[in-house]
């Protein structure tokens, strides 16, 4: 769909009152429709499919979000809440709030839908209120997401309440750059009712194009001398990348807790799996300065044959089994695709947590 | 191989995979083909709902491998969904596309095609699963089919699966329809035929049924107890579009309602099914078509009204009159336009009229179903003001549901108006659904036949329409009223509802 997005602001602090905030977005409204005179009344289609309830820690953390919700407003208009942490600050209040909008122009030019985000600011003693304030705003009679990409920074008495708000909670692992990351990550999505994880949904091309070389029936009995995986990953994101042989190890039933190792970059867990014990080596590649990020290697060693995986900067993963390598193209979704992805019903794999406590078992 | 046994594939659950296997697609240098065969085959292959799939185009003209490929690659960087162009995914799917030059009528051709499709089943290591995609002239269905039979290529039960795939028009009447029915059941089990209806492959048509049955409040009103009568419109705003020889054999009756609009109509009739599979929905869809009350000479002249266009203005062009088409008759009496009225002799719809309009040239493109529903059993606020209730589901285009309802305007005296609330798809899901024919497709590999045409439901449609065909045929001087391009058609059609005290929506 070619569509533009506009927003309209209301750049000063509305403050925390919640109904001056709905009265100020119904002023926002009319604005929005009278905008073109009467000769050429444009209809607003305020529309919300979804609360999305969003932690966010650092300006350029925000920046990319809001970015991310101009494509959102395409596929899944929702009221947007960002809940901004800062640490407090004599010269600043405690709260405060902004108010917009993000409208989609057609292609043809006429405003089509809308739908509203809101950014609360708390600061110190101001995020004790922020889930009051997050409640009262909350749309009625549609879903509540909350979008956490990371665990919070300072601890999470602010977020836990959030929680408890919210039907889903979506993460991205991809964005965790270290294991102990994922650790405390799972402990937080352990409390959410729902848990969507950004960087499962991106893996999800790469997980299809594995799980098709074993659609024969040869290289399926083959997983059953599957003796060792190795991951070779860039270190930044080897806390997404290593949910890749969590799968496999909840796929393939290998029999856990592992026995870990460390030494430097390369950890090892020993499973047990179908041919005895299994050997899973993690190696953390860093990246060099400026350079090209390393690729990532999945390698499978069976008895008879090896298959690898193999994923550079470009969103194609190349496999490489006994009878040939394969291109598959994978998706370069945007971040904001991906999180309107994460909101629908189909994003939601109730096997994720499951993966998730494996991957953690390896971290461990 | 078998999918379902791969526990890697187990949770991908959003993904229905279809097997590997083969699609020869006969007429391969046709429009169809290059327009939206390949731009479908290859956006399936580029969103991952397939695995490996390996294509040979079959037709007359000699032309290399190579070649073909430039060809389709020029069509899917032109019509495919998925675009631009991946050039890797490309280079490899297009390694699997072949040509495979032959005539339909020499058996000899189909020998050495069967010799070409296990070679490439061999070298590459895929199993015997076959689809054979007609999309040629329909004169050349049967005999494709009776020869495809004669190679051996569509065994009833082979070790992969061999499955046919009929492009439209199934028939032109009732009885040329069953011949080919008979003619393909010759070689081919039914479960083996995909009778194509590209309409059943939107989206949109396939919410209707979604819209209707997963939720609980709008069914109970669906019924001859709160609906006053229903009108289903096709209107196109194209004219013939160079078809016109095509166009004065078929007619706008065979052209859009024997097939799309009456399927439409089935989808906004049926009763619920028992499930949501191929046999329970396709004997539902059956079930409405056997109860249109048949039509009689009498009953034709009287509910159903032809026209055809003149001269007008669409969307500020101006456009020569139907007549004056090349390729047209200029004495034609083809209809370009039809308004019917129908009746549905079941317990939920008696008394319920059924109002059916299709046309070339009207003012814009448009299908949708609109269920006009009662008045309120009181006018409480006075005659003048009762504003009828109507919920339209808008096919195509701007695709979405709307419900009009009476509103009191903000002022001291009791005076209502209008007022519409509108679901749109575009607004609420920006995510773009996947083509027709890629839908199609898919589940044809998939073996999943809900969204094609079933014999029994083709020969109830053709039993219905080929009435009308006849009498038209048996009254020498048609009754042909004109129409200007650009509007909703001819007074007649007007009149055929002004008589039950109706009017004609305008979409
Ligand atoms: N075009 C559309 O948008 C559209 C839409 C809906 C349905 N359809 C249906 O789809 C089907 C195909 O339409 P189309 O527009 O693609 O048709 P087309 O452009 O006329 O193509 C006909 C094809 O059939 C081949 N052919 C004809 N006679 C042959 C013979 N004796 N031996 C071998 N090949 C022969 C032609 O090959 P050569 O050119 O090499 O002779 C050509 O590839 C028709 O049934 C049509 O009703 C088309």
């Amino acid at each position: 769909m070619t569509a533009t997005t506009e927003r309209l602001g209301r750049g000063e602090d509305v403050g925390v009152d919640v109904a001056a905030i709905e009265r100020e977005f119904a002023a926002l409204w009319r604005s929005a429709s009278g905008e073109a005179g009467a000769a050429d009344l444009k209809p607003v289609t305020r529309a919300c499919l979804a609360n999305l309830v969003v932690w966010c820690e650092d300006d350029a953390h925000l920046a990319a979000l809001k970015q991310a919700f101009d494509a959102l407003v395409v596929s899944v208009p929702a009221r947007v809440l960002i809940v901004k942490s800062e640490p407090a600050r004599d010269d600043a209040p405690a709260f405060e709030s902004y108010i917009s909008a993000n409208c989609i122009l057609a292609p043809g030019g006429g405003k089509l839908v809308c739908s509203e985000e809101v950014t609360l600011v708390a600061r110190g003693d101001g995020l004790r209120h922020v889930a009051a304030v997050v409640r009262a705003l909350l749309v009625a009679n549609v879903p509540t997401m909350f979008l956490l990409v990371r665990p919070p920074t300072a601890g999470t008495t602010a977020v836990t309440p959030l929680l408890g708000l919210c039907d889903r909670l979506i993460i991205d692992t991809a964005m965790l750059t270290d294991l102990r990351e994922l650790v405390r990550m799972e402990a937080l999505a352990d409390g959410a009712r729902q848990v969507v994880d950004l960087g499962w949904l991106g893996l999800a091309g790469l997980r299809s194009s594995i799980a098709s070389v074993f659609d024969h029936d040869g290289p399926r009995a083959a997983l059953g001398t599957l003796t060792q995986v190795n991951l070779v990953a860039p270190a930044a994101r080897m806390a997404g990348r290593v949910l890749l042989v969590a799968w496999l190890a909840e796929r393939l039933k290998w029999r856990g807790p592992p026995d870990n190792l460390r030494a430097g970059a390369r950890r090892t867990s020993v499973f047990s799996g179908p041919a005895g014990a299994l050997t899973v080596e993690l190696t953390a590649v860093p990246a060099p300065p400026g350079g090209a990020e390393p690729e990532t290697l999945l390698e499978l060693v069976m008895r008879d044959q090896v298959v690898r995986v193999r994923r550079g900067s470009e969103p194609v993963a190349l496999i490489e089994t006994a009878v040939g390598v394969r291109s598959m193209a994978l998706d370069p979704s945007s971040l904001g695709d991906r999180v309107a992805r994460a909101m629908g019903p189909r994003a939601f794999d109730p096997a994720f947590p499951r993966v998730l406590a494996r991957a953690v078992e390896m971290a461990a | 191989m078998d999918v379902a046994a791969n526990p890697l594939r187990e949770g991908l659950a959003q993904d229905r995979i279809p097997d590997e296997c083969t699609v020869v697609i006969f007429g391969a240098s046709g429009d169809l083909t290059k327009r939206k065969l390949l731009p479908a085959l290859y956006s399936l292959a580029r969103d991952r709902m397939l695995t490996r799939v390996a294509i040979v185009g079959f037709a007359r003209r000699p032309v290399a491998d190579d070649a073909f490929r430039e060809q389709m690659l020029e069509g899917v960087n032109e019509h495919a969904r998925r675009r631009p162009v991946h050039a890797d995914l490309w280079k490899s799917f297009a390694s699997r596309v072949h040509y495979h030059q032959g005539s339909f009528d020499n058996v000899e051709d189909y020998r050495t095609l069967k010799a070409r499709l296990e070679q490439i089943e061999r070298e590459s290591g895929m199993p015997p699963n076959r689809i054979f995609y007609l999309s040629t002239p329909p004169s050349s269905f049967g005999p494709i089919v009776r020869a495809l039979g004669a190679a051996g290529l569509v065994p009833r039960d082979g070790q992969g699966y061999a499955r046919v795939i009929v492009e439209k028009p199934f028939g032109v009447d009732y009885r040329s329809a069953e011949r080919l029915n008979a003619e393909l059941h010759a070689v081919l089990d039914e479960e083996q035929i995909y009778r194509i209806d590209h309409y059943l492959g939107k989206e949109t048509v396939q919410n209707m049924l979604v819209f209707r049955f997963a939720n609980a409040i709008f069914e109970p009103l669906m019924n001859g107890k709160y609906v006053d009568h229903v009108q289903i419109t096709g209107a196109e705003a194209i004219g013939v579009e160079g078809r016109g020889g095509y166009f004065e054999e078929a007619g706008i009756l065979r052209d859009m309602v024997q097939n799309h609009l009456l399927q439409v109509l089935c989808m906004a009739a049926m009763e619920p099914p028992v499930g949501f599979d191929a046999a329970s929905v396709r004997d539902e869809k059956t079930k409405v078509l056997r109860a249109l009350r048949p039509l009689s000479a009498e009953d034709v002249r009287r509910h159903v009204v032809r026209g055809q266009y003149g001269a007008g203005s669409v969307l500020a062009r101006q456009v020569p009159g139907y007549r004056e088409e090349p390729g047209v008759n200029p004495a034609s009496s083809t209809e370009t336009y039809v308004a019917l009225e129908m009746a549905i002799d079941n317990w939920r719809w008696a008394g319920v009229p059924f109002f059916l309009r299709s046309a070339k040239r009207m003012p814009k493109r448009v299908t949708e179903v609109a269920i006009h529903f009662k008045q309120a059993p009181l006018a409480l606020f006075g005659a003048a003001h009762v504003v009828p209730n109507v919920l339209a589901l808008r096919i195509q285009p701007d695709e979405g549901i709307s419900l009009n309802m009476g509103s009191k305007v903000p002022g001291p005296s009791v005076a209502v108006t209008p007022v519409t609330m509108e679901f749109r798809y575009a607004s609420s899901f920006g995510a773009e659904p996947p083509e027709a024919y890629e839908r199609l497709l898919l589940d044809c590999m998939l073996g999943d036949t809900t969204l094609f045409t079933r014999a029994d439901w083709v020969l109830e449609s053709w039993r219905y329409v080929s009435r009308i065909h006849e009498t038209w045929a048996a009254d020498r001087r048609p009754d042909m009223p004109p129409y200007e391009a650009g509007t909703w058609g001819p007074a007649e059609a007007d009149a055929l509802l002004a008589r039950t005290g109706r009017t004609w929506r305008r979409p």
